[in-house]
């Protein structure tokens, strides 16, 4: 039982400092309601380090940008390709980008490595996609104003993906509920062995929301009148994203290997209900509670 | 899950995309402190987007109504977030409700947003103690002072005056992981 405690406090810690990130930009949206933060518990250093990592990153990432406008050098492409890989490295080191839904999916499922690492890929790409797709459309398809626009669609896809987040979590606490209370043998169905397919409308679900970073890169070479330049760093970014994203699943999926042997055998496949169960179950409850804040904030 | 559940919803959701360096100059009138100049001068990507969707004749620069249009549709919207001023005045918060003089200025590519806080303090022959916090509580703006002449000081002369800029441990943000940078003012009579 101790042990069952330990693996739902790993969850709730992953879902702590691994969370999700889809926020809108304050200058240009309605803000969120405010909320007091809990009482300090811990000072990173480490944040504040990767923060000015971003600032410094993105200034150099600017002035190379012109560079390679202007002279076209083929060392400041490279430069600046490395230099987007490792914003996107650092920029998602940070709290967010689905690192919490990600880890609490693979917790719940039989993941194998490669296909862990290739679902924080997914994530990424559909992050970075989405946020290129966003700037082009509103760009030269509705030629709209495209921070303002891009605001309002941001808010039209957070809505699908929490929605969508909601009913994933509702459907694994539905089959790992059912397998529990009702299955003879829960094995099978409480722990199913998550082909790369099924892992697919996750990734949509957590990378739907336009990535900023992105939506920023793109908007700033467009406006050097360098898109295909722009396309090349947005890959570079999500590359370096899903990297980070991958990395903490794959130490995820190594851990949970490591707790799943202090189980003894007989026990096994109900740790694994309960574990999936749970894991549902507060990603279900993330996905209403952020569903909700966000049709308050964008309706009320 | 339970630790989830805790987090103030806005926080969980944030992670800088905008940089900003900060300047404030502090303006002393005859009777103390009349109020705080801000100077922000944003990030290259982010200065791009406002040009792109602002500088309709795409000239470069923003004249008086595109200097509104941007007024309008971003900046206004962060007075919910106190104009990402926090001040304390003797220990005891000072909300900043409006702001005034905005301007905002694009030139080399480069973006800038000038506003003033009102923040009246009379002086008397005793320090009076400000602390002036700058962060986006939903921290997707990374604020930080310049590493040049962050804070300097108009019509100054009849006061003694202390500044410093450091972290606040007293205040934390992004996560409770961070303490924003403030300024600290000391400033009384001359004897």
């Amino acid at each position: 039982m101790r042990r069952l405690w330990i693996a739902i406090l790993l969850v709730a810690v992953c879902g702590t400092v691994l969370s999700p990130a889809w926020a809108q930009n304050p200058f240009t949206h309605k803000a969120e309601t405010l909320q007091k933060a809990p009482a300090p518990p811990i000072k990173s250093r480490f944040f504040v380090k990767i923060i000015l990592w971003q600032h410094q990153l993105k200034t150099k990432m600017a002035d190379l940008i012109r560079q390679t406008h202007n002279d076209g050098s083929l060392l400041a492409l490279m430069l600046l390709m490395g230099l987007a890989f490792a914003y996107g490295a650092v920029h998602a080191a940070g709290p967010g980008h689905g690192k919490a839904i990600a880890t609490t999916y693979v917790m719940s499922h039989n993941v194998p490595i490669l296909s862990g690492i290739l679902f924080g890929l997914f994530i990424a790409m559909i992050h970075a996609i989405s946020g290129v797709v966003g700037v082009v459309g509103l760009r030269y398809v509705i030629e709209a104003s495209v921070s303002q626009t891009l605001a309002n669609a941001t808010t039209i896809t957070q809505l699908v993906s929490f929605g969508l987040i909601a009913v994933l979590g509702l459907v694994l606490v539905v089959q790992y509920g059912y397998a529990l209370c009702f299955a003879r043998t829960p094995a099978p169905k409480t722990s199913p062995q998550a082909s790369r397919k099924s892992l697919l409308p996750w990734a949509v679900a957590v990378g739907l929301v336009p990535c900023p970073a992105v939506v920023m890169v793109m908007l700033f070479c467009i406006s050097m009148e360098v898109m295909a330049l722009g396309l090349v760093l947005a890959a570079c970014i999500a590359l370096g994203m899903g990297t980070t994203i991958a990395a903490v699943v794959t130490a995820v999926l190594m851990g949970k290997g490591g707790l799943l042997k202090l189980v003894p055998e007989r026990r096994l496949l109900t740790f694994q209900g309960i574990i999936g169960l749970a894991a549902g179950a507060g990603i279900a409850t993330f996905g209403i509670l952020f569903l909700l804040a966000t049709v308050t904030t964008a309706y009320y | 899950m339970l630790g989830l559940l805790l987090l103030p919803l806005p926080a969980v959701k944030a992670h800088p995309h905008v940089f900003v360096d900060q300047r404030l100059t502090l303006v002393f009138d005859d009777k103390g402190l009349a109020g705080i100049k801000v100077w922000w001068k944003f990030d290259d990507m982010f200065a791009s987007m406002i040009a792109e969707d602002h500088d309709g004749d795409q000239n470069g620069r923003l004249d008086p109504a595109e200097v509104q249009a941007v007024k309008a549709n971003a900046f206004a919207f962060i007075k919910t977030y106190s104009y990402f001023t926090f001040v304390k005045i003797d220990g005891r918060p000072f909300e900043v409700k409006f702001v005034q003089d905005f301007n905002a200025i694009l030139e080399d590519n480069r973006l800038v947003y000038e506003f003033f806080i009102p923040c009246h303090v009379t002086a008397v022959d005793t320090p009076k103690k400000l602390t002036i916090a700058t962060y986006d509580p939903s921290y997707y703006t990374a604020i930080y002072f310049t590493e040049k002449a962050p804070v300097s000081l108009i019509a100054a002369e009849s006061y003694e005056v202390r500044t410093t800029v450091r972290e606040d441990p007293e205040m934390s943000i992004y996560y409770d992981m961070v303490h924003p940078w403030a300024l600290f003012l000391e400033f009384r009579k001359k004897a």
